[in-house]
């Protein structure tokens, strides 16, 4: 990303001269934002030796592997009409998802707009620049997204596939963004100020979890059925925009491909018409509204929310420095949005793993009796490989600059308050998503497998308390969550630690109550260490105790 | 000065990297009534001194006592004498400042009700009530400064230690913050007030404490600081021992570039 790329769209100079765009603004602004974005570092402790890469260079990475393994996913398929529509959709949710959380920042920044705007610029010319950004960007992700689908299409249907690819990229591209803009003005027009901001925060959450959702399935789906799927053009997949890139690739003639391929032309060109003509003049005034704060708030109400809050923090607490940080702690998560995005999609995705996991089961007819018969409980196992580690996002902030605080506050050991924070974060986050599934097992298997699954359910509480030994900082709040290089690769070692640990401990499980018959020894045990470990440090590690 | 000092550091060196010393002996104490201006150039040592007053710093050599005992960077009790407002000190937006005040309380050993009384009739002075249970993050500049303000202070300190106090408050609330500081300080608080602007500094201490280059260079009131130095203002004088003299052709060629042909 240098100037010679932003040079290559010199291509773009009449017919921006033409709207009325100074061309040569334009480029200086695009090159600026694409300057900074290839430079906007991880912020994270820099290791000596280690060689640091933009986030950026990350997120390509990451989108990357995305991309192989919807091509590994969609490769048994046989059809390539069944083939390239499932692709697509996946490239398209992806796209969706890469547009919400990655860019809406752009479109919503307001700082950098308002310090061009003080130079002389004109505001089309601006906005101009920051759609462009958003269309390089974009381009640029989703290219790295579907190239190995589109090579795996190159190979089996050759030319004709790479071409389908391409323009389905680019058609999704187009719509992705004007779509969102025009979903967020009409955000913009109904909220305003912080409600506006959750708006768009539901918004994130909700696309990241559908996506995430339909993964799972759809690979699963496929698993089972796969190799025979067979696809019609449909009515229905006039509102799916993947389909209409993807029936180029249909064998079948008749009006309805024709339709679909002609609607994949108009629609985006007619979107980004109607965009440029109506949207874009208004849209910068619109963001005004994102500041606006006027919301009334009922004082009593939120005064009685924190006397509830204190109560809560006085069940599950001990002293004053441990119930301060439980009720920083249970503030602040339910308000922090860029925690949330992350964490939130995660734990619906490990409500949903063990039932996922009974899924073909389910699909090949099983009775309740022979379901009963199956200690698929265990599957609650894989709820903790996903949840268990969460907690270290308890240890990050947008706003981890305020952690002084912590300094210059009387605390006489931040263990404890360090305890407090991460017991918000379980009664607020993990407590819940191991509550779900363990109730759905209960209500399957009923009284009968009660104590199993009450000591799984405690060995998961156990070991959220073992994962603290990973979070490194001495007060909560205090990392900052833009460091999202250093987060991933964690977690991940701590996802692998966890399953390990895991494995080892179900086999012991399921052995003790095979052998010994002795479930309710093993209940007692693991609600005893469970209780036990979230009253001590011993489990952390000695600097972290001192 | 017949009471006890509140504050002494004797000899007081830090340095961050080995031979490039941030602080090379430093020496004053501190009584209790006192303003102290506390004054510098850039890199002086300033920010230094005040993290090692609160204990965030390793001390090299030399020590600090306050309230007659040595300090000990480990024991964070005498915390709860002290008040501070770091320079451009952020605060968790996404609280409000009744979370924010109750979180502060707690640790304070205040009480919910304490807190809670004592924060709202502090905004109301700064005529920033009702925005008690508004999210910081939709404060203006100002309004956080007050907000961070009134932290410092919520668990009436002995000690304030300030740092740019008054970043972009408005003229009124400033004038009653002088007035708190100079009412705090008859009362026999202690306020250590570090700043760049030096009519405040002049007109809000009793006594300036000047570092420069990591020494005390000047230390005494502004009356017997000006009779010294022949200088009759706190910003004259600070250009005088700081060894800065040629300010003004540095400005005249600041504006002959500008006047260049472009």
């Amino acid at each position: 990303m240098n100037n010679r790329f932003v040079d290559r769209l010199d291509f773009l100079a009449s017919p921006m001269e033409k709207m009325g765009c100074d061309w040569n603004k334009v480029k200086a602004v695009l090159n600026l934002q694409l300057t900074l974005d290839a430079r906007r570092k991880s912020t994270g402790n820099k290791k000596k030796g280690k060689k640091e890469h933009g986030i950026f260079q990350t997120m390509a990475l990451m989108y990357g592997i995305s991309g192989v393994f919807t091509a590994l996913i969609v490769s048994s398929i046989p059809d390539s009409y069944v083939r390239v529509s499932l692709g697509f959709f996946f490239i398209f949710l992806m796209a969706a998802l890469i547009m919400i959380t990655d860019y809406s920042a752009i479109i919503l920044d307001k700082q950098g707009q308002f310090i061009l705007q003080t130079k002389p610029i004109d505001q089309k010319s601006l906005h101009m620049a920051k759609l462009l950004h958003i269309f390089v960007y974009m381009g640029f992700m989703t290219l790295v997204l579907g190239l190995p689908l589109l090579l795996l299409e190159g190979y089996h249907d050759g030319i004709q596939g790479v071409l389908a690819c391409l323009l389905a990229y680019i058609g999704m591209d187009l719509i992705t963004v004007v779509f969102t803009a025009f979903l967020y003005a009409g955000l913009l027009r109904v909220f305003s100020g912080e409600k506006l901001r959750d708006m768009i925060q539901y918004l994130q959450v909700g696309v990241t979890i559908i996506m995430m959702l339909s993964y799972q399935v759809f690979n699963q789906g496929i698993e089972l059925r796969g190799a025979t799927a067979h696809l019609s053009p449909a009515w229905w997949h006039l509102l799916l925009p993947s389909q209409w890139y993807a029936s180029w690739m249909t064998t079948e003639s008749g009006t309805l491909p024709i339709l679909l391929k002609v609607t994949g032309f108009i629609l985006p060109i007619g979107m980004i018409l109607l965009y440029l003509k109506v949207l874009a003049p208004r849209f910068d005034s619109m963001l005004s509204r994102l500041d606006d704060n006027k919301e009334k708030l009922d004082s009593k109400k939120l005064e009685k929310s924190m006397n509830r809050q204190r109560l809560i923090a006085k069940v599950f607490t001990r002293n004053a420095e441990e119930s301060a940080g439980f009720l920083m702690g249970y503030r602040l998560l339910k308000r922090e949005r860029k925690i949330q995005l992350i964490v939130i999609p995660q734990l619906a995705l490990g409500i949903i793993f063990p039932i996922l996991i009974m899924m073909p089961i389910l699909m090949r007819g099983t009775s309740l009796e022979q379901l009963q018969a199956m200690p698929l409980y265990y599957a609650l196992y894989m709820t903790g490989f996903m949840i268990l580690p969460l907690g270290i996002y308890g240890m990050k902030s947008e706003y981890f600059h305020a952690a002084w605080i912590f300094n210059a506050l009387p605390i006489q050991s931040p263990n404890q308050m360090k305890r407090g924070l991460m017991k918000s974060f379980f009664v607020r986050y993990q407590l819940p998503v191991f509550i779900v599934p363990t109730l759905v097992f209960i209500g399957i298997y009923g009284l009968n497998a009660l104590d199993e699954i009450a000591s799984i359910f405690f060995l998961l509480c156990f070991f959220v308390r073992l994962n603290h030994r990973g979070f490194g900082s001495k007060f909560p709040f205090s990392e900052d969550i833009a460091a999202i290089q250093d987060n991933r690769s964690k977690l991940l070692r701590m996802v692998f630690l966890n399953m390990a640990t895991i494995t080892v401990i179900g086999l012991l499980h399921a052995a003790v109550n095979l052998i010994l018959h002795a479930s309710w020894i093993f209940l007692l045990f693991s609600l005893s260490i469970a209780v036990y470990a979230w009253e001590t440090d011993r489990f952390l590690k000695k600097e972290q105790r001192a | 000065m017949n009471e006890n000092p509140v504050l002494v550091i004797k000899d007081l060196r830090k340095s961050y990297i080995p031979g490039k010393p941030v602080l090379r002996g430093i020496d004053f104490s501190v009584y209790p009534g006192e303003i102290i201006g506390y004054i510098g150039a850039n890199g002086a040592g300033k920010s230094t001194t005040i993290k090692l007053i609160l204990g965030l710093l390793p001390i090299d050599e030399g020590e600090i006592s306050l309230f007659g005992e040595l300090l000990d960077p480990n024991q964070g009790d005498f915390k709860r004498r002290i008040g501070y407002v770091p320079e451009g000190g952020e605060l968790y937006e996404n609280l409000s400042p009744a979370e924010y005040f109750d979180f502060l309380g707690t640790l304070y050993e205040l009480s919910p009700e304490t807190t809670e009384r004592r924060a709202k009739a502090l905004m109301e002075i700064f005529d920033i009530n009702g925005n008690y249970h508004n999210r910081i993050a939709s404060f203006s500049k100002g309004m956080k400064q007050k907000i961070l303000i009134i932290s410092s202070m919520l668990h009436n300190p002995d000690i304030l230690i300030l740092d740019e106090p008054l970043n972009g408050m408005d003229a009124n609330s400033v004038m009653i913050f002088k007035e708190v500081l100079s009412t705090l300080a008859k009362k026999g608080k202690t306020i250590f007030y570090s700043s760049h602007i030096m009519e405040v500094v002049e007109k809000i201490s009793d006594r300036i404490i000047l570092l420069s280059d990591g020494k005390v260079v000047a230390d005494g009131s502004f009356e017997q600081l000006s009779e010294q130095n022949h200088e009759a203002s706190l910003e004259g004088l600070f250009n005088d021992l700081t060894g800065f003299t040629d300010h003004q052709e540095l400005a005249e060629r600041f504006v002959r570039i500008l006047e260049e042909e472009a």
